[in-house]
């Protein structure tokens, strides 16, 4: 199992580095894998999409 | 009379039962048993020392343990860079204040405060010296959920196998050089790994571990650990 956090910061990463669509994807991927984690990734998606 | 010395000796007996039960974690902790927080925030460490480094140091060894215990962290560099950027960066502001806002912002139940007090090293005689408090808060009432302290100290020093190299002024300088090395050379983390390790042993599991509300019943032990690690 992908330990908690760790698609997140992949995700972010991409984005930083340019690829917004696969560091979205990862993003997405974190709250799928942790629902807990819902609040605080969402409002980064967020961010990211506007 | 016999009756009367017979009741005495009982609770006695009883009462010297009582007091020599080790505390178990449901009583050291019970509000962690209350609350069973999922989600925890690491707080920037406060370091009270005059090693400016300790802090992004430290606070990079603090997700992992957590991890193993079972709880959900929240990313430690995203949650660095947002905390930086909401001027969240000095976390004296909130260690006895309100944390509505972590709960509001990042869902988070808890929020783990670190308070570095020592964080020295000692080339002479190749020793690191760590002492830092550990405090979970709940994002929700505000209570301590868990607290302890550690007081770790690395021995790196370097044992000699010439003899004639303990006795002779050469050999004094030649180990203390030695162990000025090793110390130097020693991750710099490795004595706050080793303090997290001690420390957090007895954090009550979260939901991702199989000890999840298994583990009341454990001993708790010390609220302040101290040990001696050679490496």
């Amino acid at each position: 199992m992908v330990p908690p956090g760790l698609y997140a910061e992949y995700g972010y990463l991409l984005y930083k580095t340019g690829k917004k669509d696969e560091g979205l994807s990862f993003l997405r991927q974190e709250i799928k894998l942790y629902p807990e984690s819902e609040r605080y990734i969402s409002r980064i998606i967020k961010q990211i999409e506007k | 009379m016999k009756k009367t010395i017979a009741a005495i000796v009982g609770c006695a007996t009883l009462t010297a039962c009582v007091t020599t039960s080790p505390p178990t974690l449901a009583d050291q902790y019970p509000a962690m048993y209350e609350e069973q927080p999922l989600s925890i925030v690491i707080m920037p460490p406060i370091n009270n020392t005059n090693h400016a480094e300790a802090k992004d140091y430290f606070y990079t060894s603090l997700y992992h343990p957590l991890c193993e215990k079972g709880y959900y962290v929240f990313p430690p560099e995203m949650t660095m860079e947002m905390l930086q950027h909401e001027s969240a960066y000095d976390a004296e502001l909130f260690i006895d204040g309100d944390l509505g806002k972590f709960r509001d912002v990042l869902g988070a139940d808890a929020a783990l405060f670190t308070i570095i007090k020592d964080w020295r090293r000692d080339n002479v005689g190749g020793k690191i010296t760590v002492n830092i408090e550990y405090r979970l808060r709940s994002t929700k009432t505000g209570r301590t959920l868990y607290g302890r302290e550690g007081a770790i100290t690395l021995d790196t020093s370097v044992d000699s196998d010439d003899d004639s190299n303990s006795t002779s002024l050469a050999g004094l300088i030649v180990n203390t050089l030695l162990n000025a090395i090793s110390t130097a050379s020693t991750d710099k983390i490795y004595a706050g790994r080793k303090c997290n390790e001690h420390v957090l042993s007895n954090l009550p599991a979260g939901r991702y571990s199989e000890s999840f509300r298994k583990d009341s019943v454990n001993v708790a032990g010390s609220k302040l650990v101290k040990a001696t690690i050679k490496k």
